[in-house]
């Protein structure tokens, strides 16, 4: 019977010009490593995804998520980093990676309200990461484990 | 156990040693002591001052634990910094101590912007002008390393709204929260910044002055001039504590004419020793 969780692992490999705020004669600007975040780890379920998004200096969480259209992101107390993105979906594939597109729509929403460029420029790498992600949820054999899940949840609840 | 921290432990033993001998210094006991002698004179000192002797003992034995706890976490965490600070500059740079120097710069606390705020107000003083000095954040010199000014008293304006106000590359790594570097400044050494007249514009050295303090975010030329050896690249990152929190800056200066933050195996390193700095911010 197959497992109605499954757990993903992923560390992006971002290149120093995906740090690059501005760059000039004499000067350059990045993002501090403090804000890309090093190693992402999610747990799929049936109907809810969980994405803990790691970085080299760890941070205590807001009091309050970001909500936006049931795109849950949980960011830190005092850089307001993105630390966790969950969301909610119906029980099939296709729901799944759409949750992916509304999640990167959100964190791009959650972008705008930030004033400092280099937090601004890692929501992009978060938005960019969501993007890599779906297309990790997209290959073959993630593609038939996940329909798997799906399948065996929906028998699940029917059984209940 | 250094030397404080041997003081701190005779002080102690010494008080409780008092506290435990005060209930037998009575009257029939003094009667004891016959003729003049360094005993009697220290037993009647103990009778005649006998509550007081109680209440110092008493704090001094309450306290002094009490300092232990705040300021050796602070000792350790300074020792700590020193030997990152160490280890960077043997790794990354060779150990070229005469052309490069980190520095951790931190935030200034209440009481650090008093008397910040007091020395401004004194070299306003004393050259004569007339108005109050900005009042707002800024860092000043924790830690250093490398060159002959690790006891430098230097501190940096940043305004937490808008870059332009900031000084120097540790207020503007403060304030705009990135990662930055500055290379390929004017080279200074030649131009002696005490008797430079900045008026003449049309000097040479002047431009020179201008364009390293443009490049350089140095917004006013006392700033510069405060600074013992103006550096020719600088590399700033900003340093949080365990909860993520920022806290401060670190500030690497290089007078070496080529720029050691454009080896990518020496960035990747920097980023890797900065997670070390959280657990001492």
């Amino acid at each position: 019977m197959p497992a109605l969780a499954k757990s993903y692992v992923q560390r992006p490999s971002f290149k120093p010009h995906d740090f690059l705020i501005d760059k000039r004669a004499n000067e350059v600007r990045y993002v501090p490593s403090s804000l890309v975040p090093t190693e992402t780890v999610g747990n799929v379920g049936p109907t809810r995804l969980d994405l803990h998004f790691r970085y080299i200096t760890s941070e205590s969480p807001a009091s309050k998520k970001l909500v936006f259209k049931g795109i849950e992101i949980e960011v830190g107390k005092f850089t307001q980093k993105i630390l966790a993105i969950s969301f909610t979906y119906d029980p099939t594939y296709q729901s799944l990676l759409h949750g992916f597109d509304e999640a990167a729509k959100s964190v791009r929403k959650a972008r705008g309200s930030l004033s400092k460029p280099s937090i601004q420029k890692s929501y992009e790498l978060i938005a960019e990461f969501l993007g890599i992600a779906k297309n990790d949820f997209n290959n073959p054999k993630m593609k038939a484990d996940l329909e798997n899940m799906f399948l065996a949840a929906r028998e699940q609840k029917r059984r209940d | 156990m250094s030397k404080k921290q041997k003081a701190l432990l005779a002080l102690q033993i010494v008080s409780a040693f008092i506290l435990a001998v005060l209930p037998f210094v009575d009257q029939s006991r003094l009667s004891r002591f016959t003729g003049d002698s360094f005993g009697r004179d220290l037993f009647t000192l103990l009778y005649e001052h006998k509550t007081a002797f109680a209440i110092v003992c008493g704090i001094v034995v309450a306290i002094v634990p009490a300092l232990k706890d705040i300021f050796y976490p602070r000792t350790k965490n300074k020792e700590m910094r020193t030997k990152i600070m160490d280890t960077m500059m043997e790794e990354l740079f060779k150990g070229d101590r005469q052309n490069v120097r980190i520095t951790v710069f931190k935030d200034a606390n209440l009481l650090r912007h008093l008397w910040i705020y007091l020395i401004l107000l004194g070299r306003k003083a004393k050259s004569w002008k007339l108005g109050w000095p900005s009042w707002g954040k800024y860092v000043y010199v924790k830690e250093r390393q490398g060159t002959e000014f690790p006891l430098s008293k230097t501190f940096f304006y940043y305004s937490p709204h808008t870059r332009k106000k900031c000084q120097g590359v540790a207020g503007i790594v403060r304030q705009s929260q990135e990662e930055i570097i500055v290379k390929d400044l004017p080279d200074l050494d030649h131009i002696d910044l005490t008797r430079l007249d900045m008026n003449k514009k049309r000097s040479a050295d002047v431009k020179l002055v201008r364009e390293y303090m443009e490049k350089g975010h140095i917004r006013d030329f006392e700033t510069l001039r405060r600074v013992n050896r103006p550096a020719r690249h600088f590399y700033g990152n900003i340093l949080q504590n365990s909860e993520g929190a920022f806290r401060g800056v670190l500030v690497v200066d290089s007078w070496q004419d080529q720029c050691p933050f454009d080896d990518e195996s020496v960035m990747k390193r920097l980023s890797y020793y900065l997670t070390l700095f959280a657990p001492t911010m």
